[in-house]
């Protein structure tokens, strides 16, 4: 009978690669098709017509607080200089945006704006844009990671087992080389967490697609879109799209927070992942890019 | 009353020929003004190549929201939703109130006489169905609208680039097919639409005019695709506009 703890040291790399893909996937399918559905009501529909609950919903609170620097700023309440953006105390007087008020007290001094996308009392702000997003099931609610929980148990179990059975025995043969096992086993339960932690449900994947659908023809014209920031259609694109969508050259502050300029060129493509998938959203979308 | 199936369509065919997202957004944008403006809402007409079933991809959508008053605190709530549809379809509403309609028809003549010819009515009764508009206040308009689109031609060949005149022209072709229609109109020929009326003009001027014709024809469904002889299709439309303009002078 076929023991896989038999196989030998590189056979058994592989063999651990080929159960971690195949219960990631389960893990994922499970996650995704046994989510609760629904058509989307009027409640949705309201709520996402808030451009600071769309970002959220495509890239959790990150997204939103560079929305927020983006839509203050197209508006003229915050002012960019570069990648440094300032507020006056009248922009925290006036307004009665909970975020922006914050955002603009934040500002009273000069702030990058990927300091500010950072902060954790702004994160703190943001997420409560995640409640009601919650409460329409667009993004998972505790109840949906509890429901989650046993099966990351189940297979982050498994895979742990696994390869501290192959540790042991190859430990007690007197064989040190388990580093590679041991980095490949952290590897497999990382993306197995990633799948458990994914924000947006199902249901949310399928909401921001129809608001992606909705606004296609503005996609059309986006070049053609003013930058004066008197109507609300570049932060539209911005939410449901991410900010590279919106031209460089009329937008340069989009282009900017696309991904921290500060940071070393060569990690491009690894930025660009993190910029779309933002507070988790994506998922098992982001581990294959991420990694 | 916002619920769709008691929602009767006061023209039931008013969708044939729009995109089906169009039209999806349309319904939508019809219902949330029932709901917000309820009893002041008096009726909402589609008008321009949207009511023709012409709509390019680059084309905008041009709606009249009639209404009986308008009230600030009643039109605020109103706001978020008409921002998303303004976004989703380019949709460019003009919010107009009954007392208003005669007057508002005689000030932009061209417009309306474009409204009377091509127009769906999506709520409501029709508003313009005993509507004119005078054959004087047409003629000023008219000579008006030549005019300043002379002016803006001119500033546009001596100021801008390929890529400013191209918008300029871009940007022109609507209002200069809308005059010519309805200048055909007062001349007394039967013309459709404004996109006849510039194949009826290019059929009475002749091949060179076709030719420049169709090229403005050709750049309006292109949208924004920078003309590199941009500068020589100003001096065209220029000219077709001065000659509009003396045609406009013989209505009198």
């Amino acid at each position: 009978m076929f023991n896989p703890l038999d196989l030998y040291g590189p056979e058994f790399l592989l063999f651990y690669i080929a159960i971690a893909i195949v219960l990631n996937f389960v893990f994922y399918f499970w996650v995704r098709f046994s989510e609760p559905t629904g058509v989307p009501d009027a409640r949705m529909h309201a709520l996402l017509r808030d451009p600071y609950m769309l970002a959220y919903l495509r890239g959790g609170a990150v997204e939103t607080i560079k929305l927020v620097i983006f839509g203050m700023t197209e508006r003229g309440l915050l002012k960019p200089t570069n990648a440094l953006v300032k507020s006056d105390a009248k922009a925290i007087t006036t307004n009665n945006n909970v975020i922006e008020k914050q955002v603009a007290a934040q500002c009273l001094t000069s702030q990058h704006v990927h300091d500010l996308a950072k902060m954790s009392s702004l994160r703190m702000v943001a997420d409560h844009y995640a409640e009601p997003l919650k409460e329409c099931g667009l993004v998972a609610s505790q109840s949906e990671y509890n429901r989650r929980l046993p099966m990351l148990l189940l297979i982050g179990g498994l895979l742990v087992l696994l390869s501290g059975a192959k540790i042991s025995i190859a430990i007690s043969r007197g064989r040190h080389n388990i580093m590679f096992l041991v980095v490949l086993s952290m590897f497999a339960v990382f993306i197995c967490w990633r799948i458990f932690m994914t924000q947006r449900t199902r249901r949310g994947t399928h909401a921001l697609q129809m608001q992606q659908s909705l606004f296609h023809r503005l996609l059309n014209r986006v070049k053609q879109l003013s930058n004066n920031g008197a109507t609300n259609e570049a932060i539209l694109v911005a939410a449901a799209f991410g900010f590279s969508k919106l031209p460089s050259a009329r937008f340069p502050l989009a282009h900017l927070l696309r991904r921290d300029p500060r940071q070393n060129t060569s990690s491009g493509d690894s930025s660009s992942c993190s910029s779309s998938c933002g507070g988790g959203g994506c998922g098992g979308g982001c581990g294959g890019c991420g990694s | 009353m916002t619920n769709a199936e008691e929602f009767e369509l006061s023209t039931p065919d008013w969708q044939v020929g729009l995109p089906g997202d169009v039209a999806s957004v349309l319904e939508q944008f019809i219902l949330d003004a029932r709901a917000a403006l309820g009893q002041d809402l008096d009726s909402i007409v589609l008008f321009g190549s949207a009511a023709e079933g012409r709509l390019r991809p680059a084309s905008d959508i041009n709606v009249i929201v009639v209404m009986n008053r308008f009230d600030e605190n009643v039109v605020n709530e109103w706001r978020s939703a008409l921002q998303i549809h303004v976004a989703a379809v380019d949709l460019q509403p003009m919010f107009l109130l009954k007392d208003e309609l005669q007057e508002a028809s005689e000030a932009f003549a061209v417009k309306f006489s474009d409204v009377l010819t091509r127009r769906r009515v999506l709520y409501g009764n029709d508003p313009f169905s005993t509507l004119t508009i005078s054959r004087d206040a047409t003629i000023r308009r008219i000579q008006q609208v030549l005019l300043n689109l002379t002016i803006r031609l001119r500033h546009a060949t001596l100021i801008f680039n390929e890529g400013g005149q191209t918008h300029m022209i871009v940007d022109s072709i609507g209002p200069l097919r809308a005059t010519a229609m309805v200048l055909l109109q007062l001349e007394g020929k039967k013309v459709q639409s404004p996109r006849d009326a510039f194949v009826m003009l290019g059929n009475e001027l002749g091949a060179h005019w076709q030719s420049t014709l169709q090229h403005l024809k050709e750049m309006r469904e292109q949208g924004m695709v920078v003309d590199p002889n941009a500068s020589h299709t100003l001096h065209a439309m220029s000219a077709l506009t001065a000659l509009l303009f003396e045609r406009s002078k013989k209505l009198n």
